[in-house]
């Protein structure tokens, strides 16, 4: 049964940039097994963060992706039939919980509210899992910790989570990072140069000032990247923006437009569009 | 009859040769340009994400300026952009939108980096041109440093070469060039000489600089003897605003004709009261299902609710509907021009929070079909001897939006007073949110109508219908959506009743009366706020027991004691600024759709 929980160890350390104090601010959280909640636009560095931390404890990772059809059952676990008869199938909650992972359950607020009722147990000081199908009460691990994203975007204006929910978390705030951070970030993971680096964070941030001015989200830090790979496997610098950065986020021929002519102001006049 | 001819075919000669006016102009119709109208939006887009703040673009009213001589310009810290700027072809290809963008961006940096004007005091024509050239400079290396693409977008509109030497305006342009572009060579002394001091001055922070290497500049042109023909020696390069922002001057001849900007929401009537209103088909006679007692065709009679007594009072308001003047349909394109990304922001609201599409209802012990996951749940509890649970159908709903919506205006006196903290009046405000939710309602599709009310005792509650739920959004709709006016008191109640009334016609399955209002009733011939206070109140309890949702968004930031006990705590919004218009909005919808 152990090699159960084997495969959720992240092997080698992540790259992640501390940008303030927020490793150790998780780290006394996770000493006191606190819930967790990390909330920041999307492509910020979230799920790295996690990733990282999980490493540096040396604890294994479960990662959920959260959705709308998800059901209580997916968290928990359920029975399933085999040639037997039936047979429990624990979820990756109630893996977590039994074998002391850090169970992060990402973009939270996809998930219906009843769904995210069944953590309510594990994140207070009974740090339990009822199984109500097989009348089994899990005890959490005694490393289990619940962490949960959480994009405070617009979408979540409808979609929010419970007030019951949210305050059973503490909160880090993530944002994209300052512009020479954010510039060694991308250097680093994808070998552009710093300069051209620094040219992408520059054309981000003009991104970034129109979000709710005709764009939903800002130029994201991993949007960088793609373009920083793009580049640093040669493809030409105004067309790996182009393709990168200007034409996912929006089809808004005006936006458009604009973003074109922010990448040119950096890389200059654009042949290609 | 010879001389006829010959003069036809002189003419056919001038202007298959380019020559006469008329075919100059035939023939800049079909050289490509780009209009302003065009891409005004996304240079406003580019600008803001260069500096995170919005700038006013305007076009240049062309009939004051000559044709084809128009610079940009900038005034009232506005950018005034030419209504087309043609492609040319310099050292590359310039399209007209990259001459837009940069016109734009210099005129705003201009605006962010030219803090003060220079004095005009005592500097002749040429020392001002140099001084203007510099400045120029000034701004565009500050910015450059922020973005250095703009050096290439700014130099490529710059054709001066060193072979352009017979005018002093020759040598400006090259000038120009040389202290924007380091790679354009030219070994005129005067040119180096610019150059030299230019970028040997320590700061360029602040525009002393750009006196000084200026005045220097021009002392020493001197020495060329060449004159200055203000008229003629101008900046080539097509994006150079004219510098006007650049210079103090004294400003007796501001001409009011082109002071569109602020005062753009004073009303200016087009028509006067009667004229063009018997056109339109609001003095069609309404349906038979009338309130009690109408004395005239457009005339209703409603109850009142008397808090005293707890007894309604029959007959005992008098309304009467009047024909909307109409105003200048410019102040309505104005204000959706102005709030574009709302407009957009709104839609995409709507459109998120609308309901439509297939639901499924699960656990249905008798539904249309079988839902699979719970089906094979109740068959692995059967195996594992559970009792199973027997709701194993389900059904699919579609569920169709479904809204009428009317939107009730309060036009009394009060709404001519200016809110408190900001430029604008409350009918000001009260417009601007009409005509957003009217622009994004018309988009989503839902049937509206926009009403408004004012009161002079009961006896004469004016009662306006902007615009029906059968009629169009149109031209005539918005003329009089800008042409309405704030005068007398606010009777709720009875406008409430009567647009209840009007609501009550539709045969949506949800209501919604959205009541825009700044201040508690209150009218002529009643004392004290109570009174209608409680009027009110029955009159929107009334109408929620036909089924309609009664909502208020209270301009009045301090209006939440007696909005709530009107209309209840959860329903009404306080708005005191457009910009936080969509959030309320959505949680408006949202309750509505709860």
């Amino acid at each position: 049964m152990k090699d159960v929980i084997s495969q959720y160890f992240v092997k080698s350390e992540p790259y992640y940039r501390a940008v303030s104090d927020e490793a150790a601010v998780y780290e006394a959280a996770y000493a006191a097994r606190m819930p967790m909640m990390l909330k920041g636009p999307t492509g910020c560095g979230k799920t790295r963060f996690i990733e990282y931390m999980a490493w540096k404890l040396g604890r294994p990772l479960i990662t959920v992706a959260c959705n709308e059809d998800m059901t209580a059952s997916d968290l928990v676990g359920r029975f399933l039939l085999d040639a037997h008869g039936t047979r429990w199938q624990d979820g990756p909650l109630a893996i977590a919980a039994r074998f002391g992972a850090i169970c992060y359950l990402d973009e939270i607020v996809e998930a219906r509210q009843d769904t995210t009722v069944v953590i309510h147990p594990l994140t207070d000081n009974r740090r339990a899992l009822p199984l109500e199908k097989t009348s089994e009460l899990v005890q959490a691990h005694p490393d289990f910790q619940l962490v949960i994203s959480y994009n405070p975007g617009y979408q979540s204006v409808m979609k929010d989570l419970k007030q019951s929910t949210k305050q059973r978390f503490g909160a880090l705030d993530f944002d994209y990072p300052e512009h020479a951070i954010e510039e060694e970030i991308v250097s680093h993971e994808t070998g552009v140069s710093r300069e051209d680096a620094g040219k992408l964070v520059s054309i981000a941030k003009m991104a970034r000032k129109l979000k709710g001015h005709g764009l939903d989200e800002g130029i994201s830090t991993r949007m960088l990247i793609y373009a920083g790979t793009l580049i640093a496997r040669g493809v030409e610098t105004r067309r790996a923006c182009g393709v990168a950065l200007v034409a996912p986020i929006t089809d808004d021929p005006d936006m458009r437009d604009a973003l074109y002519a922010a990448v040119a102001t950096f890389f200059g006049k654009s042949a290609t569009k | 009859m010879k001389s006829v001819f010959s003069r036809i075919s002189r003419e056919l000669q001038y202007y298959l040769g380019k020559t006469s006016r008329a075919s100059l102009v035939a023939w800049k119709k079909d050289h490509p340009s780009t209009q302003l109208i065009d891409v005004q939006r996304r240079i406003a887009i580019y600008l803001y994400a260069l500096w995170g703040q919005d700038f006013v673009i305007k076009p240049i009213d062309e009939d004051f300026i000559n044709n084809g001589k128009y610079k940009p310009f900038v005034e009232n810290s506005a950018i005034h952009l030419p209504n087309y700027y043609y492609d040319f072809a310099g050292a590359s290809h310039v399209t007209g939108l990259e001459t837009y963008r940069a016109a734009s961006v210099h005129a705003a940096a201009h605006l962010i980096y030219t803090k003060n004007a220079f004095p005009d005091k005592a500097l002749d024509k040429w020392q001002k041109a140099v001084i203007s050239v510099i400045e120029d400079a000034r701004v565009e290396t500050l910015l450059i440093r922020e973005f250095p693409g703009l050096k290439q977008l700014w130099s490529m509109q710059h054709a001066a070469t060193p072979s352009n030497s017979e005018s002093a305006g020759d040598y400006l342009n090259r000038l120009a060039r040389a202290l924007l572009d380091e790679t354009y060579h030219d070994d005129d002394p005067w040119v180096s000489q610019g150059r030299a001091l230019f970028n040997s001055a320590d700061s360029l922070e602040t525009h002393d600089v750009s006196m000084r290497v200026g005045l220097t500049l021009a002392h020493e042109f001197q020495k060329k003897n060449i004159k200055f023909n203000a008229r003629s020696d101008r900046l080539m390069a097509p994006y150079r605003d004219d510098n006007r922002y650049v210079w103090e001057f004294a400003k007796p001849d501001s001409s009011p004709a082109q002071e569109l900007p602020t005062s753009f929401f004073e009303l200016k009537l087009l028509m006067g009261n009667n004229e063009f209103a018997s056109a339109d088909e609001d003095t069609k006679p309404v349906s038979e299902d009338k309130p009690r007692s109408q004395s005239g065709p457009d005339t209703y009679s409603y109850s009142e609710w008397d808090y005293r007594s707890q007894l309604n009072t029959t007959s005992w308001v008098t309304i009467r509907e009047k024909k909307p003047r109409l105003g200048d349909l410019e102040i309505i394109d104005h204000i959706v021009a102005q709030n574009n990304h709302l407009i957009s922001r709104m839609e995409k609201i709507l459109h998120a929070i609308r309901y439509s599409g297939v639901r499924r209802i699960r656990k249905l012990e008798d539904g249309d079909e079988v839902d699979v996951d719970a089906a094979i749940r109740a068959l692995i509890d059967l195996r594992s001897g559970v009792q199973p649970d027997t709701r194993i159908m389900m059904r699919s709903l579609r569920k169709n939006r479904d809204i009428s919506v009317l939107v009730l205006l309060d036009l009394s006196n009060s709404t001519n007073q200016k809110i408190a903290g900001q430029e604008h009046t409350v009918l000001e405000l009260t417009r601007q949110i009409c005509v957003l939710f009217a622009d994004v309602i018309e988009d989503v599709g839902d049937p509206f109508a926009i009403h408004g009310f004012c009161s002079r005792s009961r006896h004469n509650v004016e009662y306006f219908r902007f615009k029906d739920f059968d009629q169009p959004y149109d031209d005539i709709s918005k003329a009089k959506i800008a042409g309405m006016t704030g005068h007398s008191s606010t009777r709720m109640g009875a406008a409430i009743r009567h647009a209840a009334y009007h609501l009550n016609g539709q045969e949506a399955s949800k209501k919604l009366l959205m009541l825009i209002t700044d201040g508690a009733p209150s009218d002529i011939d009643v004392r004290g706020k109570k009174y209608l206070l409680y009027d009110a109140k029955m009159a929107v309890k009334d109408a929620e027991r036909n089924g309609i949702h009664t909502h208020c968004l209270s301009l009045d930031a301090n209006a939440d004691q007696y909005v709530s006990q009107i209309f209840g705590a959860r329903n009404y919004k306080v708005v005191d600024h457009l910009s936080c218009l969509p959030e309320k909005m959505l949680m408006m919808y949202a309750g509505l759709t709860r």
